[in-house]
């Protein structure tokens, strides 16, 4: 469980933010349920009507605590009214009426549209500026304050979790992951480092010289490698999509799914079975451990694996979208991929029919080309 | 409560939420959505009040897609059945009715309101974000318990609030500006801030 208590770093955070926090909770604007409809129904607007551009829209401190009723209606209106598409600067009053308007372009240095735009809510007039960017993102000015994130978090962040992709580009971003793996930084910390494999020979009573023991056994995995190729996978996933990962999901007959994905709204499922093929040490390190091949390994028990699991998913009415399998090939030899020759006259006649949600990533491959 | 009684409560709930949810702008919630929604109020209910929570009868599983409440589910094939609530073929409904609109408590009508408000400013798209960061569900999904969610008032959500709130009276000066309510906001955009920054 999270704590907050105790935690220095939190509280450190809550030292930088103090200005923020006392602002936010007793300015008299921004803790009003008013300023806090409008936000929420500007960034609606903004996400509803798309648009390249920036907008700033004005109101003052008076009209903002009078906010008109049918606020969400004719703030619609407003996003769709020629004044408001063709000028970048509205000022409104409590129906969200345009009182006037102005296309001058906003500076192009950010620390000066900053500041100019804070100067516009400085004035007598209690102006409440709300500057909103196309990604739906708002930053307001108060009394010549910018208050344009969250308390705890940056644009930039905001910003760069813009750029993730979307689950719908799953296997272009398991592409770039193919790719990262042939990072000696990557790869490492699947296979069994020097030291161990030394320790494994002398426990062996291996009568191999050091150097060709080495060389010949460089491929072994980790014990239980399943583990690290999954969280590895996952992580990776995590940092470079948006969308919801999970792991090791239960089903309801008890089975687990490696890596569970779901879009951001929590609507479409997308999971990956993670399997390996290679050999891997024993947990004791004294002795060589498991050994799979592709087949049975991948063919035909992966797969059916993956086939019985999406039929589970649909029982349960679950939106299931794709089951991918990915296998991680360490094999000491370069071999085909292990999901050349599927026939799906292998399987089960009631699972078949699952195939158009299967996929077969290509093979991971894992070499420890440069051993540590 | 019985459990006729039951329905026609969740009815009111549903058919308030989903009106008060117009005013931010979201003219149609998504049927999970829904659930999420009832299930933050639920949770969250007793770090702002001290009376018998009042979302009481629902009772949430762990689902993948989020919690569930068979209640909501019963509710919403009642309201979408009689007309009251349209959906689409997207799993959004909307309001066509303004029957059992606000025919709820006061007290509830504004903790509704206070919710909405709170996630609101993030979108609908970031509630699902919410919730597998919850930390009474991220327990249940953990311990895998395919039982009841624990929503009580000792439920590990409110340990964490107060924990938060409890770090920001041991190192701000004066926090009397700031309302059990405001905890909240506060707590989801450090939440957010998390889920920006994929910790």
């Amino acid at each position: 469980m999270v704590r907050f208590t105790n935690n220095p770093e939190f509280k450190r955070m809550l030292d930088e933010k103090r200005q923020d926090i006392y602002h936010r909770t007793s300015d008299g604007v921004q803790e009003t349920w008013q300023f806090q409809r409008l936000l929420s129904l500007f960034a609606e607007c903004r996400r509803k009507n798309d648009e390249r551009d920036y907008r700033l829209i004005l109101i003052s401190k008076t009209d903002l605590l009078n906010l008109c009723e049918d606020a969400e209606v004719k703030a619609q209106n407003l996003f769709r009214l020629p004044i408001f598409l063709t000028n970048r600067m509205v000022y409104v009053d409590s129906n969200l009426r345009v009182l006037s308007s102005d296309n001058f372009v906003f500076p192009a240095d950010n620390n000066d549209a900053r500041r100019y735009f804070a100067s516009l809510s400085a004035t007598d007039s209690e102006l409440i500026v709300f500057h909103i960017a196309p990604n739906a993102t708002i930053n307001y000015f108060i009394g010549g304050s910018d208050y344009g994130n969250g308390v705890f978090y940056t644009l930039e962040a905001q910003n760069h979790y813009e750029e993730l992709k979307p689950i719908e580009q799953l296997e272009d971003v398991l592409n770039d992951y193919r790719a990262n793996l042939q990072h000696q930084d990557t790869y490492l910390k699947f296979f069994v480092p020097k030291a161990g494999l030394r320790a494994l020979r002398a426990a062996m009573k291996s009568e191999e010289d050091e150097r060709s023991f080495l060389e010949n056994h460089k491929h072994l995995l980790n014990n239980r490698p399943e583990e690290l190729f999954r969280e590895d996978m996952r992580d990776y996933i995590k940092q470079h999509m948006r969308a919801v990962v999970s792991r090791e999901v239960m089903l309801e007959d008890l089975n687990r799914l490696d890596i569970k994905l779901t879009d951001e709204m929590g609507n479409d499922l997308y999971f990956i079975e993670v399997k390996w093929v290679g050999e891997s040490i024993h947990s004791n390190g004294q002795q060589l451990g498991t050994k799979y091949r592709a087949t049975p390994r991948i063919r035909p028990e992966a797969i059916k694996q993956v086939l019985e699991y999406i039929n589970q998913l649909l029982l349960d009415k679950e939106n299931v979208k794709i089951g991918y399998l990915a296998v991680f090939d360490a094999r000491k030899e370069d071999k085909d991929d292990t999901g050349k020759g599927i026939e799906e006259n292998d399987y089960p006649e009631e699972l078949r029919k699952h195939f158009p949600r299967f996929i077969k990533l290509p093979d991971f491959r894992v070499k420890n080309i440069n051993p540590r | 409560m019985s459990n006729k009684e039951e329905l026609i409560m969740a009815n009111a709930d549903l058919m308030t939420i989903v009106a008060h949810a117009k005013k931010i702008g979201w003219d149609s919630v998504s049927v999970n959505t829904l659930q999420r929604l009832v299930y933050l109020m639920k949770v969250l209910y007793s770090f702002c009040h001290n009376t018998e929570n009042e979302f009481e009868p629902y009772h949430f599983s762990v689902t993948i897609f989020g919690p569930y409440s068979s209640l909501i589910y019963k509710s919403l094939a009642f309201l979408l059945s009689s007309q009251r609530l349209l959906g689409d073929i997207d799993g959004d409904v909307y309001q066509n009715s303004s029957d059992g609109v606000d025919s709820i408590s006061d007290e509830k009508q504004k903790w509704i309101d206070v919710i909405l408000l709170i996630l609101g400013k993030y979108g609908e798209s970031k509630i699902f974000s919410f919730i597998v960061n919850d930390p009474q569900y991220e327990q249940s999904v953990k311990a895998n318990l395919s039982s009841e969610i624990t929503t009580d008032s000792e439920n590990d959500t409110l340990k964490v609030l107060n924990d938060f709130k409890t770090a920001f009276e041991d190192t701000l000066e004066d926090t009397s500006t700031i309302s059990k309510e405001e905890y909240i906001s506060l707590y989801f955009d450090f939440l957010f801030s998390q889920i920006l920054n994929k910790r």
